[in-house]
């Protein structure tokens, strides 16, 4: 458990007050207006919501919705075409800090030669600025985000020696270390073991409980109600964004997946994910 | 044997181990093998070079020194460029400098160090985005930008050249091959110390390497792993890019006059590749290809003095030699370490399966198979003719090694033309026979493969089981019987 | 009006132009452009070699060696990754820099015995000299050519296969790794026929340098092969005029960047992936975006205060935009009938939505992102689902 003694949250009313240092009741996540396009195709469309407080969030759509990019163009790795993105009432550029971002694991090159132990450290980098090394304060936290996500007893490996599920693990105690109050993760679920599942959930629970905002590109439809407070419907542009009990209704889900949420797309989503599976 | 095509051919490393991979013998021997083939021939060079008389021995020193700075400098840079997949950017930049070094004496009409520095850094950085912005343009490969780009630069930098600058002393000759023989004899005095005239180009730009990579350490790292992280956290990984093309366009002018931009471009992918061969840490891959490149720089003034000709590409060859060593016999990712332990894996497979054969020939064999646990006292130790154990293995060279082994492990007796199983061998035996039954209990419980089909991959997977995972698997299948109805025999029965 | 020697030097390098387009084609499509840089590279100590062990020029013995050693860098690429877990860039950039590196030192040995200055030698290596060229060479090269489209066309479906999916043309048993080994020696035989007369790094810019470009006009393989042929001769041809037309101007070098004007003109005017072209549709993207926003922004001030016109000024605060752009844009619009100024107000501006604008505002809606489903998919899609939003 991560212990944090300034952490931003105003211990009288948690939860629901927003963290110091922002105007009282701006918003937690507010998205206005987004459209993306690349070339000439609109990858997103006036993507648009608020959240208030701290939640659990998963973007569900269908394959080329538009969901990993909506992650990027949030954290400003692509370029918007039109819209803003507010944190806490205040641009990024004033809160990377507090921001996380778990890319999708295929994206990087995983015979890079380094070890668990490094990886999670540059979840440090951020804070420590420019020409600062890590520290025994940066090397204990490290050590405490790979002990919270069970991948310690490998944290001398190089990466390319792990299975799918440690890899994510690594992936996730990185963006733990960065100690953020908002965590955006694109697919941490694709192609893990069950065990890994479980850990992530749980790790998702934990982190919602000390009022962070998670927000997760997700593929499993059948985990989101149990797992999630906040669902958003993407498909280019929102078909829905509310809490998981209003929102998520076949209706809703019909309409984000054109009709064609059958058996056989679950199929089809399953058979992509073991694709993905080393 | 048939394969099948789960069985990794390397053993699937069951138990998680703490430590980082640990070599073992067999690594251990490949490194000290490398040590000896990289050292040797790098003191008997020294000792030679030491043996010249006085100033011969005084240039060469000084012009191996120079390719020290030079070689350092590029190792670390390349390192890097290897690491993130861009090696032959250096190829790239190193030929596209050509134009912007014609381009900044035609701008200021002499030979001035500074505007050539600036136009060839220019030029460097222009090839890096060219070859980015054409490749997302035309969309094209990565391979295909590059072989737009460049040559049409350098084609642009000849034509130049010998259009407009065609007296100068800039030759393409120079810049392609460098003249790291005459570099020491090139000095300029600077007080007291009489230093040569490259050292003040390969000596700023090594420190600036090397500042560079002390001070942006980590941002680095983190651009060259994970790009879309480092940005999302506010690392600036198109910064760390930027600056990286533009050091490597800094050193790749600063040490082309002395040493040509084929040494460079040897210079800045050989090493970094043998130091991914030798090492699982960015650190140690550092340290490693620094190390390979001043064997390079080593062996290639030996090899060229030897010869009799040019510095520049001998070192390039002598680079491709440590390369080739590297490869052959790197402890972790080496060609021979490999084979052997291919080669091991598949003696020890013919081994266990010849220990199995023999323990089915024991007369008492079916009977103890079948009857309930310790009413059959065991067999006495069958022996069979040497011939047929040869037989059973294939009869070729490696099944005289197998008998060898099995015999030096204490599992087998050799007396005359006869090979009986020692009682060590019989557990082992047993051991096997557990194994397999467990597998192919465990592939028809959970892969649901018919009974009829279980035995093959059992087979191989046999080997593949140690006690903890075998103790693992009886607890969940907790099955006495195996699919074609034979006992799994426990662990005690072994004994 | 033109020399016999220009006449040759142009049928030789318009030649050359066909030949490395045909090979290049390929090769492009398969993903192995920079190949033929590094086999270039890799034929200098094969000439060296030949020349020492012989102490002559032989015609033939110098491309025998070029060839070997050629393909000896070939096979160091492939058993580099296969054996050496390299990457292919590494794998490229070692084996030019080294085999490139034992040409330079092999041909300072070569210097050292004769005493024929073989710098120029080097220097003829890398640039070329077309000027030397001779019936004989032109001859070759055509009978290469010849050679090459013969076996591009017997097998030509094999090879369209090949080129675009590799693990399909394995699957219908066609013997892919054969037919690389086939194209790697072709590409060979055209860098080592093409090397005296444009020298190492031309002849392999110029494999790349037609396909590229063509690609950026045709998307067919059949258009592809026959346009890239044409830019390749017309390339070569031009290249010579050039270089002959003026003093001091190397052919090889100057083969290449005509080559590389061809390309960046493709570039640039490219219709479907062109600069222009995309730049224009860029703007043109971006004018529509500002302006469905602008439409959209007046509409929903308007519901907001129960249909009253809505001041320029507030829809440019609503809008976060600049309020000259905002009125420029809200110029464009009530040019267009699509947003009306009353006329009760006249002291600021205030605008209100028409019914041409409601419409637009859809149309607009419909182009930027057309609703997900109604693009591919059938008719009866849309109209079900564009009613319920």
């Amino acid at each position: 458990m991560l212990k944090r003694p300034d952490s931003p949250q105003a211990e009288a009313e948690p939860g629901r007050q927003p963290p110091a240092g922002t105007g009282p009741g701006a918003p937690v996540l507010d998205v206005h207006d987004v459209t993306v396009a690349y070339h000439r195709r609109t990858v997103l469309w006036n993507v648009d919501f608020t959240l208030q407080s701290p939640s659990l969030v998963a973007v569900v759509g269908p394959n080329g919705a538009g969901k990993s990019t909506l992650l990027k163009a949030v954290l400003g790795l692509v370029p918007l075409a039109s819209g803003s993105v507010r944190f806490w009432g205040e641009p990024l550029a004033r809160c990377r800090r507090r921001v996380a971002y778990v890319p999708q694991r295929e994206s990087v090159d995983w015979d890079f030669p380094v070890t668990v132990r490094d990886v999670v450290l540059m979840g440090t980098y951020a804070r420590l600025g420019w020409f600062r090394r890590p520290g025994p304060d940066e090397h204990r936290l490290a050590q405490q985000c790979m002990e919270q996500l069970g991948i310690a007893h490998v944290a001398d490996r190089q990466i390319g020696q792990l299975s799918g599920g440690q890899q994510q693990r690594t992936f996730l105690a990185r963006a733990l270390a960065q100690r953020a109050d908002m965590y955006f993760m694109d697919e941490p679920l694709a192609g893990v073991d069950a065990a890994t599942e479980r850990v992530v959930f749980d790790l998702f629970k934990q982190l919602h409980a000390q009022h962070k905002t998670v927000v997760v590109v997700h593929h499993d439809l059948r985990s989101v109600p149990e797992h999630f407070e906040h669902v958003l419907l993407l498909n280019t542009r929102v078909v829905a964004f509310g809490p998981v009990q209003e929102v998520f209704t076949p209706q809703n889900l019909q309409q984000t997946y054109g009709g064609r949420l059958s058996a056989l797309e679950q199929v089809a989503e399953a058979l992509r994910r073991t694709e993905k599976t080393p | 044997m048939s394969t099948w095509p789960v069985v990794p051919a390397e053993p699937i490393p069951l138990q998680p181990t703490l430590a980082p991979r640990s070599l073992g013998r067999l690594g251990l021997a490949a490194a000290a093998l490398l040590a000896l083939l990289l050292g040797g021939p790098s003191a008997w060079a020294l000792g030679w070079i030491g043996s010249w008389p006085g100033p011969l021995a005084a240039i060469a020193w000084s012009t191996v020194g120079l390719a020290l700075l030079c070689n350092t400098a590029c190792a670390l840079l390349g390192t890097f460029l290897v690491l993130r997949r861009m090696s032959l950017l250096s190829d790239a930049i190193s030929h596209a400098v050509l134009p912007g070094l014609v381009v900044a004496f035609l701008i200021t009409g002499r030979l001035d160090p500074w505007a050539m520095l600036a136009g060839a850094v220019v030029v460097g950085m222009l090839t890096a985005t060219g070859v980015q912005a054409v490749r997302q343009l035309a969309q094209l490969a990565d391979d295909a930008s590059m072989g737009v780009v460049y040559p049409v630069l350098f084609a642009l930098g000849v034509v130049l050249l010998s259009r407009y600058a065609h007296h100068v002393d800039l030759d393409t000759d120079c810049v392609l091959f460098g003249l790291l023989e005459l570099a020491a004899l090139d000095t300029i005095r600077l007080g007291t110390w009489e230093l040569p005239r490259s050292l003040l180009t390969l000596a700023p730009a090594l420190l600036g390497v090397l500042g560079f990579l002390l001070l942006a350490w980590k941002e680095l790292l983190a651009a060259s792993f994970d790009p879309a992280m480092a940005a999302a956290a506010g690392l600036r990984p198109r910064l760390m890019h930027y600056l990286l093309m533009a050091l490597v366009a800094t050193v790749a002018v600063a040490s082309f006059e002395a040493v040509g931009s084929i040494l460079v471009v040897a210079m800045m992918i050989v090493p970094g590749v043998c130091g991914r061969l030798l090492s699982d840490r960015v650190t140690g891959t550092l340290f490693w290809a620094v190390l390979v490149a001043w064997v390079a720089a080593l062996w290639g003034y030996a090899l060229a003095a030897w010869f009799n000709t040019t510095v520049a590409g001998s070192m390039a060859v002598a680079a491709g030699v440590v390369l080739v060593l590297v490869v052959l016999l790197s402890p972790r990712h080496g060609v021979l370490v490999d084979a052997a332990h291919r080669l091991g894996t598949r003696l020890t497979i013919a081994g266990e399966d010849l220990l199995k054969w023999l323990l089915k020939q024991e007369p008492g064999y079916e009977r103890l198979d079948s009857a309930p646990q310790g009413s059959v006292p065991p067999a006495e130790a069958a022996c069979v003719p040497r011939k047929h154990c040869l037989e059973h293995l294939g009869g070729r060279w490696q099944a005289r090694l197998v008998l060898w082994l099995l015999g030096r492990r204490g599992w087998i007796e050799q007396a005359w033309d006869r090979v009986c199983l020692t009682p060590a061998g019989r557990r082992r035996a047993w051991h096997l026979v557990r194994a397999h039954r467990l597998w192919e209990t465990f592939l028809e419980e959970h892969l649901q493969l018919a009974p009829d089909h279980v035995h093959e991959p059992a087979e191989q997977l046999e080997h593949f089981l140690g006690p903890g995972l075998q103790q693992e698997l009886e607890q969940q299948l907790q099955r006495a019987y195996d699919p074609h109805g034979r006992k799994i025999p426990k662990q005690a029965e072994e004994h | 009006m033109w020399s016999y020697n220009t006449l040759v030097v142009l049928a030789g390098a318009a030649s050359l132009g066909l030949l490395c387009a045909l090979v290049g084609t390929f090769a492009v499509l398969r993903r192995q452009a920079l190949l033929g840089d590094a086999l270039a590279h890799a034929t200098l100590p094969g000439l060296c070699l030949a020349f020492l062990l012989l102490g002559v020029k032989h015609p033939l013995a110098m491309p025998a060696g070029a060839l070997a050693t050629g393909l000896l860098g070939v096979l160091a690429v492939a058993a580099l990754q296969r054996w050496g877990r390299l990457r292919p860039d590494a794998a490229l950039g070692v084996v030019l820099s080294v085999f490139y590196g034992a040409g330079v030192m092999l041909s300072r040995v070569v210097q050292n015995h004769t005493t024929a200055g073989s710098k120029a030698g080097l220097e003829r290596f890398l640039l070329g000299s077309a000027a030397g060229m001779v019936w004989h060479d032109v001859a070759l090269i055509s009978l290469l050519a010849l050679a090459v489209a013969a076996v591009i066309v017997l097998g030509y479906r094999v090879w369209k296969v090949m080129s675009f999916d590799s693990q399909f043309a394995l699957a219908l048993g066609l013997p892919v790794s054969w037919l690389d080994g086939l194209l790697m020696a072709l590409v060979a035989l055209t860098v080592v026929a093409g090397l005296p007369a444009a020298g190492a790094v031309m002849v392999a810019a110029l494999l790349v340098l037609p396909v590229v470009s063509a690609r950026l006009w045709v998307h067919r393989l059949e258009t592809l092969v026959v346009l890239s042929c044409i830019l390749g001769v017309a390339m070569g041809a031009a290249g010579v005029l050039l270089s002959a037309s003026r003093e001091r101007l190397p052919t090889g070098p100057t083969i290449v960047l005509v080559g590389g004007a061809c390309f960046a003109v493709s570039l640039v005017a490219s219709p479907q992936r062109g600069l222009v072209v995309r730049l224009w549709r860029l703007a043109q993207f971006r004018r529509r975006l500002a302006l469905f926003q602008l439409l959209q922004t007046v509409g929903e001030l308007q519901q907001e205060q129960a249909g009253r016109a809505v001041a320029l000024s507030q829809a440019a605060a609503r809008l976060g935009w600049p309020p000259s752009r905002t009125a420029a844009l809200a110029l464009q619009a009530r040019l267009q009938h699509w947003l009306a100024q009353p006329e009760e107000k006249p002291e600021e501006k205030h605008l209100e939505l028409t019914p041409a604008g409601r419409e637009q505002l859809e149309r607009l809606q419909q182009q930027l992102a057309p609703e997900p489903g109604s693009l591919s998919v059938s008719e009866n899609a849309p109209d079900g689902r564009g009613s319920a939003r």
